[in-house]
């Protein structure tokens, strides 16, 4: 054991640089396990801190109860019986202000009056401008980017606000990042005040209409809820943010890290495997002279086990640092470019450090098991004499299983229902897609290289260059690894680029109005007027809610619409059939509920089952009648009458007007502005709408993106890598070429040339396998976001061919020096 | 008169090994002439076979000079070097060292598609050659489709394309069993008695310097013996 274990640690001494190259590519692998779990955490803090915008960290909210005929306001005393379990309790006065610096760009604005040293504990800000915070009293206000740049606003600016009906001249204290309180205002503006402040506008002599509550053990959730229901019995004591209804909000963000984490976690099993298993063979004859002088195979496999550990821990430790640097790369670097001021904080946590270290050791031990078991099998006879069956003889066996996987995944897909069960099986398809194309590529390499070389078009060190890409393992391996790498990124541009399309598409798709508004009481009333606006054709109106629990499924719905019958159709569109006509134009005649195809297949649902909607407290059973056709809010949505909804959820007034109009649509804006002035909430053109979505939609994209071109770097260093084991490898022909009269130039132009041709057989391969992925992606995407066509970009084929080709050109830059040094003899005698 | 091919004037090789300069070759000079089938022996570490790859452009001298056909190794560049591996020395090594993904026909014009030529120019020369190896029905094989004596006689085919002047061969029988060995043999004397190519071989078997027509003995990098001094054994 001894003599052997001297052996391995003199053999990792003596060639540092191959033991240096296992390191780094484990190190990279590990870099990028880290990286995608963190930048998964990220974008789902993204996510949850846009639904915990208005509950920051808190854990209850306590708010007057609309229906009691009781105080508008929350008091504090009832909470001083729970004082001792509460980390905080926080009271803020919240309302709607007028901001009317004209006509045109009227708007309401939802104002919260806190103190500064409350607000930073529940709901801390990001502040972009600030001029004094300390001293936040007085007609100060905190606004945001969003708000600052559509007025024209800085720090130091006057707003003139109508709080009411009392106009009152307010300096802008500060401008805060789109993060927190100020994270989504698609739905409308948001804006902070001083308490005391808005207390004196409203008169509300102390009170508060909202408390946040912290609590010191979350695990005291329930029964706070309790007790504190019991304490507050005229008012709202709710969860601040619903647990199910975060987690199904990051769900949604969570897919396409998971279908990046899949090819991240491809490649770097693959990069460790491909580095590791060379070392290990170059390693036999040593392996197979100990065997034949009785050592045992249980020794030697121990510790060569041994060594893979500590290599992996190594290669871990460096991996998480890489990690690191690439995350902070990414979002000091890269991201405050594309997300236009929406702030990005890392979020990782040593659970995820320490993890990424198990994952190296556990990827560094599996790539050396598998070489070790293979020799066990063999004859000690073949290890000595480096006899045993080398690679690519079973390239014809392995290729038609690969094309038989090929196939199965492609049609697989096609056979299945939309539900969870097909849901995974399309990624398990997307897996052994990648496996296939693995497994052909020894076959399709041949073909490709017997048809280069039959077309006479290359001198003959092309030539040369090209025919020794057939046989040599490494080189096979990089093809293999930028196949996959190309087919995975090509598939993430895609995806990406197809989403964004499709939200962009949704509202040319499905939206037929110019302008949506929110008024302050919409009733029979309003909607003459309004149709009496010039310009107004025509509208519709409808109460809508969102985020409403099936609470008999456990399930939250994006949106509820109560709609008033066929003619919401009119304006908002969806592919109706003559049994969804029927349906929709019966929702009234009983208490029907109309559901989207997505929302069935996802649910399991049949005609006839019974739906409970949760309208926040109160609740309403209705019988689905029908299912419609629409991915418009990812299909998750329902419709059941206006009436049905009035009586139900206690809304008195329309929530929403949808507008159609004929002439200029922003002049009939202005005149729908100016006809009903402050009391229109929110008043939306549909190329507003239109923009914001697709600004959140995009910068969620855009990190992924950003990841994805993370995976590229490292990709590139595991292609480096291969790329100087295979010219370790292969020093002694080298040699040779150079012993039979091939030039330093002509060794260096062979060297480009394979490069180069690794790059473009790799780039082929790849994007036949991301053609095939995007056939079965949309059948995935269908059962998170309904369905999705898939654009292919010929300018991202163009820009991921050049740029692998380029890579692979600039990649072999590092062999060629080595060439430089290589010396014929050492290599032709003693290699 | 015969002409001289190739002279070594007071050649010293040396290598660094850890701190110590070790001279594996000190003073050697001879000369070679068109035709000879030089034997070179001696003991293991007396510097025959690095003897051999200096004659061959393969490596460094330290210092001394070698002339292939009147041009000095140490004057020429990288390409000029490559040409004359190319045109001027053949090559056989003991491990016969061919190229595993090329069959034998493009292992043997692998020199004169490297001089850029055209492989349709060569292909009745390869016949040729394929018929003198006795591998006419191997030509499209893998070398590891060949034992190793067809390997090594791919490699005599393969030292032959260019017509070069002079074969070096460094051990070509030491990894062949006895009765393959001796066909090799036969082979290179064939080829330097016909084609009146020079051969340069270095061996081990004192049995295998009865093919050639002198002998050079070296031992710890100095020639102790060049049976053409002795007159009976150089050509004249």
């Amino acid at each position: 054991m001894g003599i052997f274990l001297k052996y391995l640690l003199r053999n990792i001494a003596e060639k540092k640089f191959r033991t240096l190259l296992v390191i780094v590519a484990i190190a990279v692998s590990a870099g990028l396990f880290f990286a995608t779990s963190a930048i998964s955490t990220t974008s789902k803090e993204m996510m949850k801190d846009r639904v915990r915008q208005f509950a920051g960290n808190s854990d209850i909210v306590i708010r007057p109860n609309n229906d009691a005929a009781v105080s508008r306001y929350v008091e504090m005393a009832p909470l001083e019986n729970d004082k001792d379990r509460l980390e905080y309790a926080v009271g803020t006065l919240e309302g709607m202000i007028l901001y009317a610096p004209n006509v045109e760009d009227m708007n309401y604005i939802k104002v919260m009056g806190i103190d500064i040293e409350d607000l930073h504990t529940y709901n801390p800000l990001s502040i972009d401008q600030e001029r004094e915070l300390n001293n936040f009293e007085g007609n100060l206000i905190i606004i945001s980017t969003y708000i600052a740049e559509r007025y024209g606003l800085a720090v130091g600016s006057i707003m003139e606000l109508e709080v009411s009906d009392q106009k009152t001249d307010f300096t802008v204290a500060a401008i805060s990042h789109q993060k927190g309180y100020f994270s989504n205002e698609s739905q409308g503006t948001v804006a902070i005040v001083p308490k005391r402040t808005l207390d004196k506008l409203y008169d509300a002599n102390g009170a508060m209409n909202a408390v946040y509550i912290k609590l010191k053990n979350s695990s005291q959730l329930a029964e706070m809820l309790t007790s504190l229901g019991e304490a507050y019995p005229d008012s709202d004591v709710k969860e601040a943010v619903n647990q199910a209804e975060l987690a199904q909000s990051v769900s949604s963000v969570s897919l396409p890290f998971m279908i990046v984490s899949i090819l991240a976690m491809f490649m770097s099993v693959f990069i460790v495997y491909t580095s590791f298993n060379i070392i290990v063979i170059e390693r036999l004859p040593v392996i197979g002279t100990f065997r034949s002088i009785g050592s045992t195979r249980k020794r030697i496999n121990s510790l060569l086990l041994l060594e893979s550990v500590f290599l992996g821990l190594a290669g871990g430790i460096v991996g998480c640092m890489l990690g690191i640097i690439a995350l902070y790369f990414m979002a000091f670097v890269y991201l405050p470019h594309l997300t236009s001021g929406q702030d990005i904080k890392l979020s990782f946590t040593a659970s995820q450090l320490l993890y990424t270290v198990v994952f190296a050791i556990v990827l560094a031990v599996i790539s050396a098991v598998i070489p070790i078991v293979k020799t066990t099998r063999m004859p000690i006879k073949d290890i000595i004499l480096n006899s045993y069956s080398k690679a690519g003889e079973r390239r014809g066996a392995g290729a038609v299983v690969g094309v038989l996987l090929f196939a199965a995944s492609l049609i697989v897909p096609r056979l299945l229902q939309t539900n969870l069960f097909s849901f995974i099986l399309d990624i398990v398809c997307m897996v052994t897609l990648l496996i296939s194309l693995i497994l052909i590529v020894p076959m399709a390499v041949r073909i490709l290289i017997k048809l280069l070389v039959s077309t006479n078009l290359f001198s003959n060190e092309m030539s040369i260059a090209i025919k020794n890409i057939d046989n040599n393992k490494s080189f096979l391996n990089n093809i293999k690894l930028i196949a996959v790498s190309i087919a995975g990124i090509f598939l993430i541009f895609t995806i990406s680029s197809s989403m964004s399309r499709d939200i962009e598409n949704s509202y040319e798709k499905y939206h037929g109005y110019d302008i949506k508004l929110s008024h302050s009481q919409a009733d029979t009333s309003f909607v003459e007027q309004l149709n009496q606006v010039s310009g107004v054709e025509g509208s519709n109106n409808t109460f809508e809610m969102e985020n409403v629990q099936i609470s008999n499924k456990q399930y939250y719905l994006n949106r509820v619409y109560g709609i008033g019958g066929i003619d919401y159709f009119n304006y908002v569109k969806a592919n109706l059939r003559d049994d969804d006509v029927k349906a929709i134009s019966q929702l009234n005649s009983g208490r029907n509920v109309v559901v989207t195809d997505i929302l069935m297949s996802k649910l399991s649902l049949n005609i006839g089952d019974q739906l409970v909607l949760d309208f926040k407290g109160k609740q309403g059973e209705y019988t689905i009648t029908g299912s419609i056709d629409s991915s418009f809010n990812t299909g998750n949505m329902v419709f059941i009458s206006a009436e049905n909804m009035s009586n139900d959820s206690g809304l008195k007034y329309y929530t929403d007007t949808y507008i159609q109009t004929e002439g200029d649509v922003n002049q009939v804006y202005n005149d729908i502005k100016r006809t009903f002035l402050k009391d229109i909430l929110v008043i939306r053109t549909m190329q507003e709408l239109k923009d914001i979505n697709k600004g959140f939609i995009g910068g969620m994209f855009d990190i992924i993106i950003a990841y994805s071109l993370l995976a590229v770097l490292i990709g590139v260093v595991g292609i480096v890598n291969n790329l100087i084991v295979s010219f370790i490898e292969r020093k002694r022909f080298l040699g040779i070429y150079r012993s039979i009269g091939m030039s330093k130039s002509q060794l260096k132009k062979m060297l480009v040339t394979e490069s180069t041709f690794i790059g473009i057989f790799g780039v082929l391969i790849g994007l036949i396998g991301a053609v095939a992925l995007i056939e079965i992606v949309p059948f995935m995407l269908s059962f998170m976001y309904g369905s999705i066509i898939m654009y292919y970009s010929i300018s991202t084929f163009v820009v991921l061919t050049g740029m692998s080709i380029v890579i692979m050109m600039l990649t072999s830059f590092i062999p060629v020096l080595k060439s430089n040094k290589l010396s014929i003899m050492e290599t032709i005698k003693y290699e | 008169m015969s002409t001289c091919v190739l002279e070594i004037k007071d050649l010293y090789k040396s290598f660094k090994m850890g701190n110590q300069v070790v001279d594996i070759l000190k003073n050697v000079s001879m000369k070679v002439n068109k035709g000879e089938f030089i034997s070179i022996m001696g003991p293991s570490g007396s510097g025959k076979s690095t003897l051999l790859y200096l004659m061959g452009g393969l490596d460094k001298i330290t210092s001394g000079a070698i002339a292939i056909n009147g041009n000095k190794l140490s004057s020429m560049n990288d390409s000029t070097e490559s040409k004359m591996r190319r045109k001027d020395v053949g090559f056989i090594f003991q491990f016969y060292n061919l190229i595993p993904n090329l069959n034998v026909e493009e292992n043997i014009l692998l020199p004169v598609l490297l001089d850029g030529k055209k492989r349709k120019d060569y292909i009745k020369k390869v016949d040729q050659l394929l018929e003198i190896v006795g591998l006419s029905d191997r030509r499209h094989h893998t070398p590891r489709e060949l034992s190793g004596g067809q390997q090594q006689r791919t490699s005599i085919a393969r030292a032959l394309i260019n017509d070069p002047d002079i074969i070096l061969a460094d051990e070509p029988i030491g990894n062949l069993d006895s009765k393959t060995g001796t066909g090799i043999l036969e082979l290179l004397r064939d080829i330097n008695r016909t084609k009146n190519k020079t051969v340069i071989m270095v061996t081990h078997s004192k049995e295998s310097t009865a093919y050639g027509n002198r002998i050079v003995n070296l031992k710890d990098g100095e020639i102790c013996e060049d049976s053409s001094d002795l007159g009976g054994l150089c050509l004249a």
